[in-house]
């Protein structure tokens, strides 16, 4: 962080200065940064215009309390990249952007005010990546993405037949393994913005004012109330949401590094919510899902694996893949011959519980600089 | 190439030399320190943090190993020195602002800031030598065995013992913990954090320009301590000497750390005579009780009209003298620490962090503390709660690394 002194204008400007002289680079090839402000209104600008290929978004805040985020999104609504948070501090993200439109949004908590990027230029090729391998790794991702949805729609399918039936023992046979497919691909659904909370929030994280439907809400029905009762309305939704899903992730493109990324944001996902025993805490089917996170970022980085290896990273690869093998190690420890396949997470100590959290975290550090390795 | 930020951050420093239109290889040159003032050289025979003047803030971290051979220890080894170099020269351990889809090699929060004295000293427990698979045990220095039980204490294994340590010290606490903070960054997947342990006073003073520092019972802690700059007295007491028999490990020392809990609620309702009855010291001037300033002689022979002796028989000061321990000495590097309350009772838990340094462990601090845990009024008002005893290798030079003489 810069102490305040050195972002007064006059400084900056003689510091930019300085730098266009000395990397001596001409601008029109040099890397791309725009800048947008926040405003009350929105993004400022509200219109951006860049070429394809490297793209830095500086984001700060322009005096407004209400807007905290920029949002870089597909027509579609998938959100490529974004900065939340940005207060006092300035934030910037980088993306390799494509010719096209997208939208620029910064989000004002009212509406999507929404503002717009047009990229222009030749579709982008870095010579210095492995093009070819991590084009396979993306297409491999994609349709590793629909199937497993296609399974979720399916265990869905069968959940809601259970709770419709009153079923109540199969009901709650059924919602570990069936979330099992929605936890490999969880960031992707994240990345939908509203659908994600429909689907899986938990207690207390729902905002004022919404319902709060998804899994979870069912689980606690299940498990706390002992019921499949007032479970029939939720079963409906559910399903439609996982339909929703369906289609969105059929038009979905990605970039190899949010393979990369997401394959982090997976095992976030098991230190933050999984070894804390908060996500499933009715059930306490926790372990199930954490194997999920767990093979979804696996699956990202044995399909950007390849590519890593044909840029020379091969001790990289050797080392998250030997972490890979602990993490499962460690979880393997605790299968069961139960239809969940694993122990109930209650059964866990601490000290086991912390075992798990630091081979995870072991695996996460450099599992975080793949990203880095497949972006141009 | 670099980004505008990035350029920033590295030019920040610098400004001076900016504005003055100096010429553009001094924009990278760090200003905040031009005579070394701030700064410890980390590198010579002995690591620094032991005869370094006692900075004013701690960050105590305990590893264990979840690395399983040699040569990654000796990579773990390698790394953690030439980061450590680096942060107590005031620099970051890589750069802030890298690649936008990378995380920041170093975590930054120290960016800006003064080296502070930073120190970071590297220790080797007991168990490491223990591990067959590292095959260590013919390395193992004479006197690095577990101290074992010692009377009255109450010690905690999840804040004991260790396979490695770092002691950070700094006279900013943000210096000290981005220190450790970026060393067991650096080791995860070979170690993870065992305990950790702050202390936001130095309750010692280690040469003899220092002034002594007051601990958590209010008392001046220390006036009698050895000083770093005695080099006659280190070498007696704290260097370990040519009569090693494991080469590698001469010029190195013995560090035991205890985590002492001071009963403070006790303590506070204790009246002031019987606290000094129980130190052997006035509270406020820090003059023993047979004398009139702090730096007047301990006597403890004098005794009063009525022939019992001015310094009472379990005062603490007659206890851990030298002359009630076959002369052996230790150079303390403690500091106050708090932890919150107790959630049993609702009491502080705070106390002394207890650092000392010497050439053998068992014959000097385990030898003065069996004698203090049985019978020093002291007892009755503190708790040890944590333990650990670790080896600490001499320093290294340039292009080396702390514990090289463990592999060659």
């Amino acid at each position: 962080m810069l102490p305040p002194f050195y972002r007064s204008a006059g400084l900056l400007v003689v510091v930019l200065a300085i730098v266009a002289a000395g990397c001596g680079g001409s601008k029109a090839d040099g890397p791309q940064v725009l800048e947008v402000s926040l405003v009350n209104e929105g993004c400022s600008p509200e219109k951006l215009t860049a070429r394809s290929g490297s793209v830095t978004f500086e984001v700060e805040n322009g005096g407004t309390s209400r807007v905290s985020e920029l949002e870089i999104k597909q027509p579609n609504g998938v959100i490529l990249g974004e900065k939340e948070n940005v207060g006092e501090v300035r934030g910037a993200f980088t993306l390799t952007l494509q010719p096209g439109r997208y939208v620029l949004s910064c989000p004002t908590g009212d509406d999507d005010n929404q503002g717009e990027l047009i990229v222009s230029g030749e579709a982008v090729a870095s010579a210095s990546l492995p093009r070819a391998e991590l084009n396979a790794a993306v297409a491999a991702y994609r349709a590793y993405v629909a199937d497993q949805v296609r399974l979720l729609g399916k265990g869905v399918n069968r959940f809601a037949a259970a709770l419709r039936a009153g079923d109540l023992a199969k009901a709650k046979a059924l919602f570990g393994p069936v979330r099992l497919n929605y936890e490999r691909i969880e960031p992707v659904a994240e990345s939908f913005g509203g659908l994600d909370p429909k689907l899986d929030a938990r207690e207390g994280d729902v905002a004022e004012g919404t319902e709060w439907t998804g899994f979870h809400r069912i689980e606690q029905i299940l498990w706390v109330g002992g019921t499949t009762t007032g479970t029939a309305q939720l079963a409906k939704q559910l399903r439609a949401d996982v339909a929703t899903l369906e289609q969105k992730v059929g038009s979905l493109h990605f970039q190899p590094p949010q393979l990369a990324n997401g394959a982090v944001e997976l095992l976030d996902e098991v230190a933050n919510s999984k070894i804390t025993g908060e996500e499933d805490r009715y059930s306490h089917t926790d372990l199930s899902d954490f194997q999920g996170n767990l093979e979804g970022s696996r699956k990202a980085f044995e399909l950007l694996r390849p590519a890593l290896v044909k840029e020379g990273e091969r001790k990289l690869v050797n080392t998250i893949a030997a972490r890979f093998a602990a993490v499962q190690a460690g979880l393997d420890k605790y299968r069961r011959a139960t239809p969940l396949r694993f122990a109930l997470y209650s059964e866990l100590t601490a000290a086991d519980r912390r075992t798990l959290s630091q081979q995870v975290i072991a695996l996460a550090e450099p599992l975080s600089t793949v990203a880095g390795k497949v972006s141009g | 190439m670099l980004s505008r930020r990035r350029f920033l951050v590295a030019a920040g420093t610098g400004a001076a030399g900016l504005a003055a239109g100096a010429g553009a290889a001094s924009f990278f040159e760090r200003a905040d320190d031009p005579a070394g003032d701030a700064t410890v050289p980390f590198y010579g025979p002995y690591q620094a943090g032991i005869a370094t003047a006692a900075q004013d803030r701690l960050v105590f971290a305990s590893f264990d190993l979840t690395l399983s051979t040699r040569a990654e220890l000796r990579d773990l080894l390698r790394q953690w020195t030439a980061s450590a170099a680096l942060m107590t020269g005031g620099e970051p351990t890589g750069a802030v602002e890298g690649h936008p889809a990378v995380p920041p090699a170093d975590t930054g929060e120290a960016l800006g800031l003064s080296p502070a004295k930073l120190t970071v000293t590297f220790g080797l427990g007991p168990s490491l030598f223990a591990r067959d698979a590292l095959g260590l045990a013919a390395r193992r220095p004479s006197a690095l065995h577990p101290i074992g039980h010692l009377p009255g204490d109450l010690l905690d294994p999840a804040r004991s013992d260790g396979d490695l340590c770092v002691q950070a010290c700094a006279n900013d606490p943000q210096v000290a913990f981005h220190a450790v903070r970026n060393l067991a960054r650096i080791g995860r997947g070979a170690v993870v954090l065992r305990w950790t342990q702050l202390g936001f006073g130095r309750t010692s003073s280690t040469t003899s320009t220092q002034e002594t520092a007051r601990n958590l019972q209010g008392f001046k802690d220390g006036t009698n301590n050895l000083h770093g700059d005695d080099a006659k007295a280190m070498s007696r007491f704290v260097w370990v000497g040519d009569d090693e028999p494991q080469r590698w490990f001469r010029g190195g020392t013995y560090l035991v750390a205890r985590r002492i809990r001071m009963l403070i609620e006790t303590w506070d309702r204790t009246s002031l005579g019987d606290q000094e009855a129980t130190i052997g010291r006035s509270k406020v001037t820090g003059a023993p009780l047979t004398g009139n300033r702090e730096h007047d002689r301990v006597d403890l022979d004098l005794r009063g009209t009525r022939g019992h002796p001015v310094i009472p028989l379990d005062a603490h000061v007659r206890r851990a003298a030298p002359a009630s321990n076959n002369g052996a000495r230790i150079l303390r590097r403690g500091y106050s620490f708090t932890d919150g309350i107790d959630p049993a009772s609702g009491e502080l838990d705070a106390g002394l962090f207890f650092i000392c340094y010497q050439r053998d462990p068992h014959k000097q601090f385990a030898a003065i503390q069996g004698r203090l845990g049985a019978n020093d009024a002291l007892n009755e008002y503190i708790k040890h709660t944590g333990s650990g005893l670790f080896a600490v290798p001499p320093g290294t030079r340039r292009g080396g690394f702390i514990g090289e003489g463990l592999f060659t």
